[in-house]
């Protein structure tokens, strides 16, 4: 049986699992199922049947429930402490990037950045950087560092081939399951302990890397923001960032069983629509890895549902950090966006504070829309959305005439000096049209180099689909020329088609960018997407969030 | 455990299998371990597009699964029901261009990615799932005699002496059943292939 077929019958099973327990209970206890399109006048009146019944069976509980909206209680894992790196005579064999994790855990289709490197303890180093982990392949390109600075335990996360669990020295070798292992470097609890994809999705991926103190780490698959831990008659909350969470789990020790149940799951996240990506691009930039802070996230969520997973930072200065993140009015339980996120909000924030958050939808963005705040000091900066086909906010003020550019509709920066916050109430803004054409229209060639036959015109098509309708879509090409194949695919750009190529290679997940080498045939085109043996068609676009 | 001492797995009906389900769960997996090769070679049979042919194969099992619950046991095998569904997707997978993945979403299960190795293999196994049911197909075509000889030689691998006690007949006799055997599906297999 292929990977696939195995991977189709665990989630089959996992979901007549839950499907026999739904039916186990009475109708009244089940969670509510998707209602499909046609029915939504019809939910409408549902809706409105069920606020009233709800507002009746509240008075007579004495009080909300909220439990009703969580999934049912996960039973819980023993907890199981990192295991040592140990150093064994054959190191893992250490290949090209090739993890099915990829696919799985947003954390690793982003760029790898400095601090994603691995770090092992010296006394591994000794034998080879990689010698300590237990694996039977693994490939420096996919190792994270996830959430940089924001978890409070840095660990690290390496996709590899092996053996779940802790595989010793023999059994490194003939492990043949793509696993992720979780790396703590630092003494005194340094340690390591991997899981497969099914750990993963089941909410198993889960170790004790602390066990002093009862902390723990784990891994959760993309759209899961939030889980939920319980413990020996206990519940924590611990918030998801870039596929990993760590809680600290007073009295949790070896052996003890965690369930972790992911928040909300009945309650989906969709993708940004279409119209507000072309309106704001900087929602199709490329993750970088940097995080939306908790506190941030918090603020946010009080008012509006927000997808973090969405969230690019798009500039910073003096401090401060400008971000733009997709939201929606309806929202989970857990504060993600119930649905389709349908308005962008332009952020400026520090790690700690929100200064000021802009959100416009795809219909009222045509206009522009900005914020002036205050941030003590006589700084007043400057956030907002810009209209499409403008690249700066221009702003005459008592101290000169300000123009803020806007980076992918997204204007971000401060007044001059001395301008005060009541001027700011009589200031009028106009938008600088681009000087010159932006990318949005600039041709973008395929070549294939992935040794299988028509991968470029597959790879053109699912570019020419993701971007229509947004600032990438233009003329994609394809079938010019065919490359030696080589392992990884790129995104290689002239100097004008940066920040297409920035775009392009966002929406293919393609992690690699670079100027345009000699030698690559380009038909003319700014950005040339060379489709390697590593990209891969996915196999439904339409993800869950 | 049987007389002989050797032990007999009494395997479910599919139909028994799908009535199981509210309590067992995990019978599904059974159900979609027996049809699964075949329902993959079917689509891929008629996609020629292995990708297409997985997506289809996961929303049938998907719709299967959700709709157990309907499934009426005196209107048919529970075979013909999961192709029915099989047709159903296929016809308005070329209706649209595009798969259905109402069930999958409905049941909440994850998208699942496929590797080109993965491709290449599901490409392997409709053929070997091909070649199995022509294989199938040309050994019913034979002569009981010849059919029983081949399978008690080639597929249960007794001796030609322990087969002539069972036949009650010579080894030389089962010898050339064996080898006329051999050479109807010979003829017939190629006779498919071409």
């Amino acid at each position: 049986m292929t990977d696939f077929l195995r991977e189709l019958e665990a989630e089959l099973t996992s979901a007549s699992r839950r499907r026999s327990a739904r039916r186990a209970r009475p109708w009244w206890r089940r969670a509510p199922a998707p209602l499909p399109r046609p029915a939504v006048v019809a939910a409408a009146g549902v809706a409105l049947l069920a606020i009233v019944l709800g507002v009746a069976v509240a008075a007579l509980r004495g009080g909300s429930d909220d439990r009703a909206a969580q999934p049912a209680p996960v039973e819980g894992t023993p907890l199981k402490a990192l295991a040592p790196l140990v150093s064994c005579p054959s190191a893992p064999k250490q290949v090209a990037a090739q993890s099915d994790f990829t696919k799985t855990l947003a954390v690793f289709r982003r760029q790898q950045r400095e601090p994603d490197g691995l770090a092992v303890p010296s006394g591994a180093r000794a034998t080879g950087q990689a010698a300590g982990l237990p694996l039977a392949q693994w490939s420096p390109e996919d190792v994270r560092t996830p959430a940089l600075g924001v978890l409070p335990t840095q660990v690290q996360l390496v996709a590899g081939v092996g053996a779940p669990g802790d595989p010793g020295c023999a059994e490194r070798t003939s492990g043949t399951t793509p696993v992720v292992c979780i790396v703590n470097a630092r003494p005194p609890s340094s340690g390591t302990r991997c899981f497969g994809l099914a750990d993963v999705r089941a909410g198993r991926a889960l170790a004790l890397i602390d066990p002093g103190n009862g902390v723990v780490a784990g891994l959760v698959p993309d759209g899961v923001q939030q889980v939920e831990l319980h413990w020996a008659g206990r519940t924590a909350i611990a918030q998801v960032y870039e596929n990993t969470f760590e809680a600290t789990l007073p009295g949790a020790a070896v052996g003890t069983p965690v369930g972790v149940s992911f928040g909300a799951s009945s309650c989906r996240s969709g993708s940004p629509a279409r119209g507000l990506l072309e309106t704001v691009p900087a929602l199709t930039l490329q993750s970088h890895g940097d995080v939306l802070p908790a506190p941030i996230v918090a603020q946010l969520k009080r008012s509006r549902g927000v997808l973090t997973a969405g969230a690019r930072l798009v500039t910073s200065a003096h401090d401060v950090r400008f971000w733009v993140v997709p939201s929606g009015t309806t929202r989970c339980a857990d504060g993600r966006v119930a649905g389709t996120p349908d308005r962008a909000c332009a952020l400026a924030a520090t790690t700690r504070q929100l200064y000021a958050d802009v959100c416009v939808g795809a219909a009222d963005a045509g206009h522009g829309s900005l914020m002036f705040v205050d941030r003590g000091g006589g700084d007043l900066v400057v956030v907002g959305i810009a209209p499409p086909g403008t690249d700066a906010a221009v702003i005459p003020t008592s101290k000169g005439v300000a123009i803020i550019p806007s980076t992918e509709g997204v204007v971000a920066g401060f007044l001059p000096p001395g301008v005060t916050q009541r001027e700011t109430t009589r200031l009028k803004v106009t938008y600088r049209r681009n000087k010159t054409p932006t990318a949005d229209r600039q041709t973008v060639t395929v070549v294939n180099a992935s040794g299988i036959a028509q991968r470029d015109k597959a790879v053109a098509d699912r570019l020419a689909s993701l971007a229509r309708g947004t600032a990438a879509e233009g003329e994609v090409q394809h079938g010019i020329a065919t490359l030696p194949t080589r392992a990884k695919s790129v995104v290689e750009f002239a100097p004008n088609g940066v920040d297409k190529a920035r775009r392009v290679a966002g929406m293919l997940g393609i992690r690699t960018m670079r100027p345009l080498e000699q030698g690559v045939p380009t038909g003319g085109a700014a950005v040339v997407v060379i489709a390697g043996s590593d990209y891969r068609i996915p196999f439904s676009l339409g993800s869950p969030g | 455990v049987g007389q002989n001492g050797t032990l007999r797995v009494i395997e479910r009906s599919d139909e028994a299998l799908l009535a199981a389900l509210d309590d067992e769960p995990e019978a599904f997996a059974v159900f979609y371990r027996r049809h699964v090769t075949a329902l993959l070679g079917y689509f891929v049979r008629r996609t020629r597009d292995p990708e297409l042919a997985a997506d289809l194969c996961a929303e049938t099992f998907a719709a299967a699964l959700a709709g157990a619950h309907r499934f009426r046991p005196e209107r048919g095998p529970a075979v013909a029901w999961l192709y029915g569904i099989a047709r159903r997707l296929l016809a308005h997978a070329r209706r649209r261009g595009a798969v259905e993945d109402r069930a999958r979403r409905r049941l909440g299960m994850n998208p699942l990615a496929l590797t080109d190795e993965a491709l290449e293999r599901i490409d392997a196994l409709a053929a070997a799932e091909a070649s199995a049911t022509a294989l199938h197909a040309a050994l019913d075509a034979l002569p009981a005699d010849q059919r029983e000889a081949l399978e008690a030689r080639v597929i249960d691998e007794r001796e030609y002496d322990d087969l002539a006690v069972a036949f009650h007949t010579s080894e030389s006799v089962i010898r050339k059943r064996v080898s006329r055997g051999l050479a109807g599906l010979r003829e017939r297999m190629r006779g498919e292939a071409g």
